[in-house]
């Protein structure tokens, strides 16, 4: 697999760590890659766990998102010795033979470039979720943690019944923002009907294909990876799980709802 | 002359001998005092349930009692074993419905108990009394029904954090009329709720019940009556601390708790409100042990609760405690012996974040002399504090360190944790058990492994830089029982420099590291007393010796290979026309 930097592509021999030392980046870069098991840590270190491991699998199986790419952003510290790079692959052979290798690509490069060529690579990859393309466009996303099996270290039972539920949520042109516990409700037709209730506002039909016709009023929900989602295009148990905060959009603020099927 | 003790003497004696750690040594000394002890020993506790077969215990140990059985690796915890592993509680329960029918206590931790199990076990021992499932999977409420049906003796039911197929609530109205013996029931971990008016029963005919922890559906109203029919309780889980109850409930449940003069220990607290937590005022002098892990209750809301709460010594929180309430329980809870701080993950909470560092865990190593076993959970962490939490408590005994960034550095000098650590391994001669986390080189486990002798278990994640990290370890540590490493970069060439450490000691638990299928093979060759398990979800057709592998589990066993391993699971002796390894080890 080959690994850009500041220009120069190097070849990384599978079945060997490499050690790669980032000394001039520049202030602020990107680091974007196909790789699902791959995740940004803290500002300063990024590591790229083997490919086979399942402890690196994203902890949600019914994430819809496995291949969804991520685009992290890395403020090189001063030290140039802390700005270490280090990547530690190591392949199984079957998933050499089977990878296209550009899936492993790791670049760094100044926010924008080739961003168009990523996007393209995007589009083939199936995903389920309703992506809104929200004027927010523009600004960088903000780094964003893949989950690592057993990480932290915290019992699922503990997991669980700690699962903070509490989300604002907010509408458009209301002055204030209200809070609900997304445990008090078993499904979506209970928490419409509640915020309906809460905001005085009907909403229309819901189709998978169409979303929310008729009322010009959308339902949408930040999940996790600090997307913003149509509420009702996954499963209930997942939407409950991963919704941090609600929104609820006027119609005319005209949308783009992209489909990314 | 015959100089031996008679063997009745040698039963009296024995008969004081309590510790299975001196029993053990005891059976070393000669053939008759090993057939003297073998036939006393009420208590038998086997920490791995691979390491010997349930025949060979029940032949050794007829008069058994008790028994506590432990199966799967510690990181089955986090998800880090495939379900359907093994793990199984069946065989022993079979072999010991058998061969020892007195059998009155059993403990299991990690283990899938089915409901079969749970039947034959209500089946089988007709003066059973003691049921603890920590951590189990694979039964049902229905299973937990035929438990309390059956066991006309029952003493403890205790589920600590089980897994459990919840059926519904029903199964609790099953303990007879004529169960009048419990002394500790646990059902925190269900789902469904109980009804009240069979568990206040219950709970009235019990005069000798000591503990009972409730789960999540039982109502703080709900409490209200149990505890006036229960003042004597030393624990108590509460349920849901959340209804809204009216000025009455609230001063008769005030009431109740005033007249709980012998409680000790306190825990479930779910959704507490905050304007309910003075309730709790009056029993705060007389705990030893809080449990608020579960209890989403923010600062400053804690801090009355932990200033009266003079007496504790064993601390259970979630990190909304923050620095400043960790200053304050430096500075009340003086008798305080374990420390756990849990991470909330309350990031969506509120918009601030959570103000907990490094600085809470230094104050309470300085304001709390007896504080031995810690467990933190805090994003980042410095050097210079575990220096001084190590110069503060040498008497530190479990000292587990979370920073949940992997690889994160000292966050003010952006060095390494070495030198942290180094400082708690060096000071600390009585650790016994460590975790470690953070941005780690090999140096530290230099240090660890010159200077914790005492060390028995080692958690590491995501640390060090090469094969050598794993060669100090186990090297150098002395006592080191059970060693779990994931993501770490290494090593055949330590693994098998070091098989014959493997031997004494209990297991081995590799993840997503980079130890080759061929290494794992010339291991097993070697070493025919250990068993070498490679736990692969994703195996190739043909597995070339550089192949790495996904998990190795290696444990000394007496037993040999297990019978019960899922495809998943290779050892040496499944695939023996492999053959032999060609990797050549230097």
């Amino acid at each position: 697999s080959r690994v850009h930097m500041d220009g120069q592509s190097v070849y990384v021999p599978p079945l060997s760590p490499c050690l790669i030392l980032a000394s001039h980046a520049p202030d602020n870069f990107y680091l974007s890659s196909f790789y699902p098991n791959f995740y940004a840590s803290s500002p300063t270190f990024i590591y790229l766990s083997p490919l086979f491991s399942s402890s690196t699998k994203l902890t949600n199986k019914k994430n819809h998102n496995k291949n969804k790419r991520r685009i992290l952003r890395w403020k090189p510290h001063k030290n140039i010795l802390i700005n270490f790079l280090i990547l530690k692959k190591t392949m199984t052979y079957e998933k050499v033979n089977e990878l296209n290798l550009k899936d492993t690509e790791l670049r760094l490069g100044l926010p924008g470039t080739e961003q168009a060529k990523e996007e393209q690579e995007v589009s083939c990859v199936r995903s389920n979720k309703r992506q809104l393309q929200s004027d927010n466009e523009e600004e960088s996303t903000p780094p964003t943690k893949t989950q690592i099996v057993g990480w932290p270290p915290v019992r699922s039972y503990r997991k669980n019944n700690n699962s903070v539920s509490y989300v604002k949520v907010s509408m458009d042109g209301a002055p204030y923002l209200r809070k609900i516990d997304l445990k008090t409700y078993k499904n979506y037709p209970e928490l419409l009907k509640a915020l309906e209730n809460m905001f005085k506002f009907t909403i229309g039909e819901y189709s998978e294909r169409e979303g929310y016709k008729g009322s010009g009023v959308i339902p949408t929900y930040e999940d996790k990876d600090g997307d913003w989602m149509l509420v009702g295009d996954v499963p209930w148990d997942m939407f409950s799980s991963s919704c941090k905060r609600l929104r609820i959009m006027k119609g005319s603020d005209a949308l783009a709802l992209d489909s990314a099927l | 002359m015959d100089l031996r003790l008679p063997s009745k003497v040698l039963e009296h004696i024995l008969s004081f001998v309590d510790s299975n750690e001196d029993r053990n040594s005891v059976s070393l000394v000669c053939k008759s005092w090993f057939e003297t002890e073998r036939r006393t020993r009420k208590r038998v506790i086997v920490r791995n349930c691979y390491a010997v077969t349930p025949e060979a215990v029940a032949r050794r140990f007829p008069e058994m009692r008790s028994l506590t059985l432990k199966g799967k690796p510690h990181f089955a915890d986090y998800n880090l074993v495939p379900d359907g592993w093994g793990g199984y509680a069946w065989p022993w329960i079979e072999a010991m419905a058998e061969k020892c029918p007195s059998l009155e206590e059993l403990r299991l931790k990690r283990m899938v108990v089915t409901d079969e199990c749970l039947e034959k076990i209500a089946a089988s021992f007709k003066d059973f009394k003691v049921l603890v499932l920590t951590s189990c999977e694979g039964f049902s409420t229905d299973g937990l029904a035929a438990i309390a049906v059956a066991c006309s003796n029952l003493r403890e039911l205790e589920l600590r954090e089980c897994i459990v197929e919840d059926l519904g609530g029903d199964w609790l109205s099953y303990f007879p009329e004529t169960l009048t013996s419990l002394v500790s029931l646990d059902f925190s971990c269900l789902d469904s709720e109980v009804k009240l008016s069979d568990l206040e029963r219950l709970v009235s005919r019990s005069p000798n019940l000591k503990s009972l922890k409730l789960n999540r559906a039982v109502s703080l109203d709900a409490l209200g009556s149990l505890l006036r029919l229960a003042p004597q309780l030393v624990e108590l889980g509460t349920g849901s601390f959340s209804d809204k109850l009216d000025q009455e409930a609230v001063s008769k449940l005030s009431q109740a708790f005033s007249e709980m003069k012998e409680l000790k220990s306190l825990s479930g607290l779910w959704d507490v409100l905050p304007e309910y937590i003075p309730l709790l005022y009056s029993v705060c002098p007389g705990l030893t042990s809080l449990n608020l892990s579960y209890a989403t209750v923010q600062m400053p809301d804690l801090l009355e609760l932990l200033t009266r709460c003079s007496n504790l010594q064993k601390l259970w929180v979630m990190d909304l405690i923050e620095d400043k309430g960790l200053e304050v329980v430096a500075s009340s809870c003086k008798e305080l012996r374990e420390l756990r701080v849990f991470p909330s993950g309350a990031e969506g909470l509120n918009d601030t974040n959570v103000a907990m560092t490094e600085q809470g865990l230094v104050s309470v190593s300085e304001g709390c002399p007896n504080l031995e076993s810690v467990l933190y959970f805090c994003v980042q962490f410095t050097n210079a504090a575990m220096v001084t939490i190590a110069r503060n408590r040498p008497n530190l005994k479990c000292f587990r360190l979370c920073v949940m960034e992997p690889f994160a550095p000292d966050h003010k000098t952006q060095k390494p944790l070495d030198e942290g650590f180094k400082a708690i391994v060096e000071r600390c001669k009585d650790l016994q058990r460590l975790s470690v986390s953070g941005l780690l080189t090999d140096k530290a486990f230099e240090y660890i492994g010159t200077h914790g002798k005492k060390l028995r278990m080692l958690s590491i994640a995501f640390a060090g830089d090469s094969d050598l990290m794993l060669h100090h370890l186990l090297s150098g540590c002395e006592s080191l029982n059970k060693l779990e490493i994931r993501d770490c970069p290494f090593g055949d060439t330590a693994l098998v420099a070091n098989a014959a450490k493997l031997e004494t000691m209990r297991s081995l638990w590799m993840s997503s590291c980079c130890v080759s299928f061929g290494a794992c093979k010339l291991l097993s060759q070697k070493m025919p007393k250990l068993n070498v398990e490679v736990i692969d979800e994703h195996p190739l057709e043909t597995r070339p010796d550089s192949s790495p592998v996904e998990r190795i589990y290696i444990y000394r066993t007496l037993a040999g290979p297990r019978l019960d391993m899922p495809e998943f699971v290779w050892t040496i002796q499944k695939n023996p026309e492999i053959g032999v390894s060609h990797l050549a080890i230097k």
